[in-house]
């Protein structure tokens, strides 16, 4: 059983899994975060912005790199289309990839790079709610990258003699030669169409070799862990998780237990920051700018920690007495993600689930909608300018602030200290975020919130889950590099964890040993099974075995073959052994071999069982629980009468 | 009480006792005991009156009943307490008391505490009467202090044993001190001192001894003859007794010294505490340090410096790992400190020292090399409690430091409030520091991150720190109004701003704060700050206050609202639109009298009783037409209803409303509203007069000759009458049975009578 990691992100990753003969793939994440290096796609561009070309100090490389790089605020940019860093595909082949198994939105947008170019002819597994988010996170991608588009294609600084002589931003992209340009909406919808979606709890079959079942991780709505089954082992896949009280479905954790073994990702990215203290932080400082006569800017993803968001900050600005501030979002997918959250009562938490018979719309943001307090648009362009009104709280994509109507507003509101960007998403690190912005005058704030397990939840989940092993990100054993005196925030089990990274590839410690095997009913009336202790019954069978979908059946030898007689490869018999077993009742031998004509036996118990001493033949037998030695003077007789004896005092088989 | 309701009420008394002293007695709600015993003590003013109620028949019958229940005994026991103290009464009735106290002293048994406690409590109150030697005639003292000294040696309940303590440490303040009795008792006493275990394994004091040092407390000059055993028996309890034993020991040793004529023993005393002191731990040190602090037993610098010693050990070994134990001793330090208010610089550098050292962290910081103290909110409360009180100069920028880091950081609105006091308080001197300091930068830096932290605050999740950040802006409102420097640093702040936008708040505490500090704005000379910085007019303020006054659900924000209304009223008049004026004077008139909370409308009577008598001293003074209070109201003529023509409430409208307001269904309110009748009434009246004579005007003529006016002042006539009497006989803390004593003793006697019905009927009303 051998697990490789494809992906160098524990936040996206991407695993395969060969598992009794099935190759599952599991997750599919795409890292983003390599679209830092880009200048940011403005929506509307300015001339005078980004134009400033990086001079390279080596005239000869600075010439091969032309305009390729550009300096803004001290930092260097690639100024061409934007690259994805996908997962290292080549380390297997897609094509005998057997199914993808998908937890949530957040760890699928690599998706088209496999069904689509690369001759993947498997399933894909995920619930509904994480096809249709996942598939909106997909479109708003390509939307914000097909938009404005930056159609130069940028790869000669990317060539390993240039590469090392760029400043660190640069130089420490990771293989950039592989990072691959953004999919198609055409993609998209070709790679969705191969999704068969799951309910909780819902069995799947996987070629009759594995028994694949989905189980409410409390992340995101629709997320989940995987359960990975055979007759004789069972492994779990934990993605994406959270045991607060969000707006999704609680985690379930019953299907976890009992398993051999669990694979851990998708752990919290910022583990020193309190989500709950990040909410308060987050309201408080938009109330404060709200207050101050300032806008607040939030980048965003179109769904997940957002709804979450919209309620509390609400009913925050409601305690502040601030009930008349507008909330604009914008989103290229902004109408579906409002509309899809509130159809999907049953992948919610309880309480939210309850407003539902009220009947009243599980998400408080339907009302807000409906009161024209929240706002929602497809782009600037959509409308927002006639209702605008100031101060007011935007919510924009995209977190990584290098594409969307997100730059548009940095450019409008960055030159005043009125205004405020608050990061909630931990997904990209906010300075370097905003480092095509500088000089910045808004005010920036840090409030990232990760629901993911923390530390502390993980290594609490597994002491109560116990599963015989562990395998977890490198860094996850390790503390935070930012962190590095918090020694309590590594993933602590007995046995020690068994680590992954990218590129690499695990043996994992599950040996398969039993295999389940069904005997057809014409067989199984010619078998005698003999009862060898309580419960338990043993007969010996000869018969076809049979192989099929992964399932063994033990069938009638057909036609033509002699019954009962074992044949060598060269058609000769084999004799017909028996099989002794049973323990050695010792009066009953002792008797045995008084009527044989043996005299004089002394039996002596020992520890072990006992020994019989037959001095008129010279001879010892000594009978242990397993085992019986037979110790005599050269007298091939006297052996032999003793061995016939001792075998007929046996029962066979 | 007349003479009838007086035999009623004797006749009654007689039939409760009677019903007390049977077999038959139950009472279970032992408040009626109390309630009694509180009714027969108003009523008994002479002792005839308690021998024709039957009182001392009870008494000596109750004595000698076997059969009595424990309650009832003890409600005799405190009647006779209360009687002995009260009455002088003849000395047939005294002996028949002192009977009963005997006879419960000596046969009842002693597991029975509650009578012993009530017995021993009168006892103690008995001891200081005039009449204890006459008292004592007749019973047998020396038994009953045998018994009592029993008692205190057999270690029962505590609360009996305090009694019995409390008991013999009055009797050597009483005139039975110098009796046989007392001073073989005294002996005992003395003798549990001298023979304390001194072996140290008696580390908690038995009651015994606890009562034998409390005499000594209190009579050192009794102990006299054994002043070197008690001595020695002393240092030894403080330095190895528990901290209660320890400082038992100190106090005792304190009034020993104080008595104690010969200056070598009293030198002698000084020595071996302060002896004991340096030998003893430093918690038990500081547990005896502050019962002598203020005692004055030993130098108090010496005594500061054990008190200090903790916080002065921290300042040296700031990383050290020894300091981790030291955070009880540190917390007591900061205590007692506060306690005995030591208000010097060198306590100031230490309790700031520890201040610095429980700075709250950001959440990544915490555990990488912090003191054990970061966070610890315990100690700092207690350092702001004293930083807030006293400041010295020398740390005030270093305490403004640390408040600046507590104030970023801290989860707990009770720190924040503290932070802010005692920001509060050297906010000045902080201002003029960030001005001339060589340090101005940082305190500027400080300041800076003070105010972020407080506008933050003033929109957290917590109500909490949004209702102590608008509390804040009022403090310095009313604390620095006349220091320019504070309210421009708060003006530059915006916190006057952000403070009066929380009228709009979730929480109805925050928005009655709020309300209270935009009162408090809109009244000093800043308001116009406030209006620009708000962009808003004081009519747009008030039109949102009267919404408060007449939609808010909580009652907090409406009172807030209604005095901020009346005082914008009475002194910003001038400010206000007619329109507002208007609007407010029919807010008073019609929605707040009808309001469902007490001090809404206890706001709107005085609201009315300022403006009246405004105008009524305006008119007086014939000053009416620079009153802008005259708008409010039309003194022209009772009669002549100015609403309808100049959009004003007339007087009689505002009496009106008081009248209303006389009816209320609040007794707070009515009583309030009758009390202030009588002033309006008279100074009524006087107008009248006044107007009567000046018949050459005849425009002032007509209205007090008109009917309505007459009947105005005749209504308001009968009201207040009304409201004397229903105020002599109907207090607002009165209870039924208070107005009504006869109505007790009815409700004891149907207790008895229950008992003769079956218990069908108490089923029946289970239903």
């Amino acid at each position: 059983m051998k697990l490789s990691c494809l992906s160098g992100n524990p936040s996206k990753p991407c695993f395969i899994l060969h598992f009794k003969g099935v190759t599952l793939m599991l997750d599919c994440g795409l890292d983003i975060s390599q679209v830092l290096k880009f200048l940011p796609l403005s929506v509307v561009p300015k001339s005078d912005n980004y134009d400033k070309k990086w001079n390279h100090s080596d005239k000869e490389k600075d010439k091969i790199l032309g305009d390729e790089l550009k300096e803004v605020a001290g930092s260097v940019f690639v100024d061409g289309s934007l690259e994805f860093c996908a997962p290292e595909f080549g380390m297997t082949t897609l094509s005998e990839v057997d199914a993808i198994l998908l937890s949530n939105h957040n760890t699928m947008l690599a998706l088209p790079y496999v069904t689509e170019y690369s001759g993947f002819k498997g399933t894909v597994y995920c619930t509904e709610p994480t096809q249709q988010i996942g598939r909106q996170y997909m479109e708003e991608l390509v939307t914000y990258v097909e938009r404005n588009p930056r159609n130069k294609k940028c790869s000669k600084w990317k060539s390993d003699a240039i590469l090392s002589s760029l400043p660190t931003f640069l130089r420490e992209a990771i293989r950039p030669t592989a990072w691959r340009e953004c999919y198609t909406k055409h993609d998209i919808q070709a790679c969705l169409s191969r999704v068969q979606t799951v309910g909780y709890n819902e069995k799947r079959n996987i070629y009759g070799a594995l028994i694949i079942t989905a189980c409410s991780s409390g992340y995101s709505i629709g997320s989940c862990n995987w359960t990975i089954k055979s007759p004789y082992q069972k492994i779990c896949y934990i993605s994406g998780t959270s045991t607060l009280t969000t707006h999704p479905k609680p985690m379930d954790t019953e299907p976890l237990r009992q398993s051999d073994l669990i694979i851990v990702s998708s752990m919290t990215k910022t583990p020193g920051y309190n989500p709950d203290q990040m909410i308060g932080e987050f309201c408080m400082n938009t109330v404060v700018t709200i207050k101050n006569g300032g806008n607040v800017l939030v980048p965003c993803y179109p769904s997940g920690m957002i709804f979450d968001l919209f309620e509390c900050l609400s009913s925050h600005l409601d305690s502040c007495g601030l009930t008349t501030v507008p909330l604009y979002f914008l989103s290229p997918v902004s109408d579906s993600s409002l509309a899809y959250s509130n159809i999907y009562a049953e992948w919610l938490s309880g309480s939210k689930q309850s407003r539902v018979y009220l009947p009243e719309p599980p998400f408080p943001h339907a009302e807000l909608v409906s009161i024209g307090r929240l706002r929602q648009y497809l782009n600037i362009h959509d409308g927002l300018q006639n209702d605008f009104k100031s101060p007011c709280i935007v919510f924009a994509g995209h977190p990584s602030l290098r594409m969307g109507d997100v730059v548009h507003f940095i450019e409008l509101w960055g030159k005043s200290t009125g205004n405020t960007i608050l990061f909630t998403e931990p997904d990209f690190p906010y300075l370097e975020a905003l480092a095509p912005f500088q000089p910045l005058q808004m005010k920036v704030c840090y409030c990232p919130i990760d629901t993911g397990l923390s530390f502390s939840q993980a290594n609490k989940l597994m002491r109560d889950l116990k599963p015989g092993h562990l395998v977890v990100a490198e860094s996850y054993v390790q503390p935070p590099s930012n962190l590095s005196h918090k020694t309590d925030m590594v993933v602590d089990y007995d046995p020690p964890p068994l680590t992954y990274k990218r590129g690499e590839i695990l043996t994992l410690p599950i040996k398969r040993q039993f295999e389940t095997v069904e005997i057809t009913p014409n067989l199984a009336k010619n078998v005698s099974p003999v009862e060898v202790k309580p419960g338990c019954m043993v007969s010996m069978v000869t018969a076809a075995l049979n192989i099929k979908d992964n399932k063994y059946t033990l069938e009638l030898l057909p036609d033509g073959h002699l019954s009962g007689k074992k044949r060598r490869a060269d058609g000769s018999l084999i004799r017909e052994k028996s099989y002794i077993w049973g323990s050695l009742n010792i009066q009953s031998f002792v008797d045995a071999l008084t009527r044989q004509g043996i005299t004089d036996i002394k039996v002596e118990d020992t520890e072990d069982g006992s020994i019989i001493d037959l001095p008129n033949d010279d001879t010892l037998i000594q009978v242990e629980g397993a085992s019986t030695h037979i110790i005599c003077n050269g007298e091939e007789i006297v052996r032999t009468k003793i061995r016939d004896t001792l075998l007929r005092c046996l029962q066979k088989l | 009480m007349d003479t009838m309701n007086e035999q009623e009420y004797c006749k009654k008394v007689q039939e409760v006792f009677e019903f007390l002293l049977s077999s038959s007695c139950h009472i279970h709600d032992d408040t009626l005991y109390h309630k009694l015993l509180d009714s027969l003590n108003g009523k008994m003013i002479i002792p005839e009156f308690a021998e024709s109620c039957g009182v001392i028949d009870f008494l000596q019958r109750a004595g000698n009943n076997t059969d009595i229940s424990p309650d009832t005994l003890v409600f005799a026991v405190q009647l006779v307490e209360k009687l002995v103290s009260k009455l002088e009464l003849p000395g047939i009735h005294l002996e028949n008391m002192s009977v009963l106290i005997e006879t419960v002293a000596l046969r009842t048994s002693v597991d029975n505490l509650s009578v012993f406690c009530a017995l021993f409590t009168t006892m103690t109150t008995i001891l200081q009467c005039p009449c204890i030697k006459e008292f004592c005639l007749n019973i047998d003292f020396q038994d009953i202090l045998k018994k009592s000294f029993d008692i205190l040696k057999e270690e029962r309940s505590i609360f009996l044993s305090r009694a019995v303590s409390e008991f013999i440490c009055s009797l050597f303040s009483s005139k039975m001190a110098e009796s046989q009795e007392a001073k073989k008792l005294l002996k005992e006493l003395q003798t549990i001192i001298v023979n304390f275990d001194r072996d140290g394994s008696q580390r908690v004091l038995s009651p015994s001894m606890l009562c034998s040092l409390r005499v000594l407390e209190k009579a050192p000059h009794l102990f006299n003859d054994s002043f070197a055993e008690i001595l020695d028996v002393l240092i030894i309890l403080m330095k190895i007794g528990s901290t209660q034993s320890s400082t038992t020991a100190a106090r005792c040793l304190h009034s020993l010294c104080l008595q104690c004529q010969d200056r070598a023993k009293s030198e002698r005393v000084k020595s071996l505490v302060t002896e004991a002191i340096e030998t003893v731990d430093i918690v038990k040190g500081l547990h005896i340090a502050k019962v002598l602090y203020p005692l004055q037993l030993l130098e108090r610098s010496s005594l500061e410096n054990t008190i200090l010693e903790p916080l002065q050990m921290l300042d040296k070994t700031n990383h050290s790992p020894a300091m981790h134990s030291s955070l009880p001793a540190v917390s007591l330090s900061l205590t007692i400190v506060n306690d005995c208010n030591i208000q010097k610089l060198e306590a100031c550098k230490c309790v700031a020292e520890v201040l610095k050292m429980t700075e709250n962290r950001p959440d990544d910081f915490t555990g990488s090399g912090c003191y054990s103290f970061t966070g610890s909110s315990k100690l700092q409360i207690k350092c702001l409690d004293y930083l807030g009180s006293y400041t010295s100069k020398e740390v005030m920028l270093s305490v403004i430091s640390s408040i600046s880091n507590i104030v970023s950081y801290t989860t707990e609105h009770m720190i924040y409030g503290k932070c802010l006091l005692c920001l509060c308080r050297l906010l000045p001197e902080v201002l003029c520091s960030s001005c001339y300091s060589s340090e101005r930068s940082t305190v500027k830096s400080d300041l800076s991150k003070i105010k972020e932290s407080v506008q933050r605050n003033f929109c957290s999740v917590e109500w909490e720190f949004r209702d102590t950040s608008c509390e804040f802006v009022r403090n310095l409102m009313d604390k620095h109004k006349d220091k320019e420097g504070v309210i421009q640093w708060m003006l530059d702040s915006r916190f006057h701003v952000f403070a009066c936008q929380a009228v709009g708040d979730g929480e109805s505490y925050v928005r009655a704060t709020s309300l209270s500090t935009l009162q408090t704005v809109l009244l000093s000379s800043y308001r116009t700050n406030l209006l620009q910085d708000m962009n808003t007019t004081i009519d747009e303020i008030i039109s949102q206050i009267l919404d408060v006054c007449k939609t808010d659900s909580e009652a907090f924000p409406r009172r807030s609202a209604a005095r901020l209304l009346h005082h914008c009223l009475l002194d910003l008049s001038y400010l206000l639109h007619p329109d507002s004026i208007q609007c407010i004077a029919q807010c008073f008139s019609t929605s707040l009298p009808s309001d469902f909370d007490w001090e809404v409308k206890l706001i709107v009577v005085e609201f009315w009783c300022a403006i009246l008598k405004r105008c009524f001293d305006a008119d007086l003074d014939k000053e009416t037409s620079d009153q802008p209070l005259g708008i409010v109201v039309s003194l022209d003529c009772l009669k002549n209803e100015k609403d309808g023509k100049r959009g004003y409430v007339s007087i009689s409208s505002a009496i009106n409303v008081l009248l209303k307001l006389s009816c209320d269904y609040d007794p707070s309110v009515s009583e309030r509203v009758c009390q202030e009748l009588c002033w309006i009434c008279e100074t009524l009246e006087k107008f009248v007069l006044k107007i009567s004579s000046a018949t050459n005007d005849d425009n002032r003529s007509d209205w007090c000759v008109c009917a309505h006016c007459s009947q105005l002042i005749t209504e308001l006539l009968n009201r207040m009458t009304e409201g004397k009497e229903k105020t002599r006989n109907d207090s607002v803390f009165k209870t039924d049975y208070d107005s009504n004593a006869v109505s007790l003793l009815d409700d004891i006697l149907l207790l008895d009578r229950s008992q003769d019905n079956n218990d069908e009927d108490n089923a029946i009303d289970c239903y």
